[in-house]
């Protein structure tokens, strides 16, 4: 059996489950609840593995060693060609950039991050991700696509994304494509709330994410099938683009790495319910090295100043 | 009734499915990759409605398999979405072009030149949605416009004798007020060209 299928029969059983599914769908992995390995520690809102809390020791202020803005640049320019020609509305594009901070320790930084949705491979990687992706309750899916950051003051209760029409036209594009992905595994599909806003707060300010809320009707025995509809809606939307097909081909060609983990999704299944983050805010541990996975989405009107900041404005730790 | 969406691996095709199955669940949609649509070619004449649904890239690139289904075309009812409507357009002698600032994910203003079925029970201004890089920018004879947008854009067209029908906009965005309505009135000529032809 592989990784869907028994993910399926899990379910089918109402055996509690934890997976991890990489952007490729190469590697993903499936645990028992009960037989998580101990390398591996995970937080959703709804569950807490055994973490101690309260570390008092200082959070790391995280920086870039190598960023090149004007490769950016020029990537954003070659992204926006293929949206010029109409082949991609939206084409989310990430960048892995090494830190300037050589003494990390993941599990440390695990316990430290305030997030609601944290993953950690201990000396491979951590994710502390704002972004849910699906949540199942009572046979009803929704997702939580966040698209638009933006840094704000401190004194400032809304960032200028409220108003901001590329952002806004961006975000559409990921209801819509999100809407046709719970299209094709539920029923009744509708977009319960648009464009709200949260506050992260990090060490180099505060900074706020725009989100909607979208939600379908699924079948009554969709425990059986968690593998099957995890598989048909991933990558996730709001980490790939739109049209997903296409847009997956020219993200291949323009980042030229392998994502991993990065962008993918970890997921419990537990009391009957489903919830899954998306494996964003990612650092990452090569031998010595540690690594910064970040992106941005473009559209026809991003402005490649700008994203280029908003690449930059994620790199932190939500305290 | 049978309808078949002539999809382009596109990701709004299941916002397309979904609102057919509003209008009516009975209704069998079968899904055709643009690139097998003349492997499929007795399956598409079988039905009672074609949609071509959106799609990325330039509708020229589309058009020769599409020609091939002309005399199809010309016998049962056909929707085409944004680049269908432009695959539209260009069968019948209309000429496209790249705009010069793609709309992706923007809402405009409808402005309904001709009354249509296509539009019937709509009375109000109807704001719509875009993903277009592309425009029909020149019609040909035997089309008919029904909508332009506030920049003069065509937003809709109808074939001046067969039930052939193209929205540059997208009827399946949430950004489009009333785009239910507008698949239904479509439907609704599906099911009484096949009433008529039974």
């Amino acid at each position: 059996m592989n990784t869907w299928q028994r993910m399926n029969e899990y379910g089918k059983k109402k055996e509690s489950f934890l997976f991890l599914i990489d952007y490729e769908k190469e590697k993903p992995l499936v645990w028992k609840l009960n037989q998580v390995p101990n390398y591996i520690k995970f937080q959703l809102p709804s569950y807490n593995s055994d973490v101690p809390q309260n570390e008092i020791l200082p959070v790391p202020r995280l920086t870039a060693l190598n960023f090149c803005k004007e490769k950016a640049k020029i990537d954003i320019h070659r992204a926006q060609e293929f949206l010029k020609n109409g082949e991609s509305y939206l084409l989310n594009l990430t960048y892995k950039i090494q830190l300037n901070n050589y003494d990390l320790n993941l599990r440390q930084l695990f316990n430290q991050s305030k997030s609601d949705y944290k993953f950690l491979w201990d000396d491979k990687f951590l994710s502390y991700s704002p972004e849910c992706f699906i949540r199942v309750n009572n046979d009803i899916i929704t997702t939580y696509p966040m698209k638009g950051t933006a840094k704000v003051q401190s004194g400032e209760k809304k960032s200028n994304l409220h108003k901001d029409s590329k952002e806004i036209a961006e975000h559409n594009t990921v209801v819509d494509l999100l809407r046709n992905d719970l299209n094709i595994i539920s029923n009744n599909v509708l977009v319960k709330k648009y464009r709200f806003e949260k506050r992260i707060k990090t060490l180099n300010g505060d900074l706020i994410q725009t989100s909607s809320e979208i939600s379908g009707q699924l079948d009554k025995d969709w425990s059986s099938k968690i593998g099957t509809i995890i598989k048909s809606i991933t990558p996730a939307g709001s980490i790939s683009g739109a049209p997903k097909r296409k847009t997956l081909q020219i993200i291949k060609s323009l980042e030229n790495q392998q994502r991993g983990y990065y962008t993918g999704i970890f997921g419990l299944y537990h009391n009957d319910q489903l919830d899954t983050g998306i494996l964003i805010r990612f650092i990452e541990k090569t031998n010595s090295d540690f690594f910064y996975r970040t992106g941005v989405g473009i559209t026809i009107n991003s402005d490649s100043i700008q994203e280029t900041e908003e690449l930059i404005n994620k790199i932190y730790v939500p305290i | 009734m049978k309808i078949t969406i002539i999809d382009s691996y596109d990701s709004f095709t299941y916002n397309i499915l979904s609102l057919i199955k509003q209008v009516d669940s009975s209704i069998e949609i079968q899904i055709i990759q643009h690139d097998e649509i003349l492997k499929f070619q007795s399956q598409i004449k079988q039905s009672n409605g074609i949609i071509i649904a959106p799609g990325q890239g330039d509708p020229k690139e589309y058009i020769n398999q599409h020609k091939e289904l002309k005399y199809i075309y010309e016998q049962i009812p056909v929707f085409g979405i944004c680049l269908g409507f432009q695959i539209i357009g260009l069968l019948y002698n209309s000429e496209t072009q790249k705009l010069v600032n793609p709309r992706h994910g923007e809402q405009v203003e409808l402005n309904i030149i001709t009354k249509d079925q296509l539009f019937a029970r709509i009375n109000e201004l109807l704001r719509v949605g875009l993903y277009h890089s592309h425009y029909v920018n020149k019609i040909g004879k035997s089309l008919q416009v029904l909508a332009k947008d506030k920049d003069g854009i065509i937003m809709a067209i109808k074939h001046s004798q067969f039930p052939i029908y193209g929205i540059q906009f997208h009827a399946e965005s949430f950004l489009t007020l009333r785009g239910l309505d507008i698949l239904q009135n479509f439907l609704i000529i599906c099911y009484e060209h096949l009433a008529k032809n039974e």
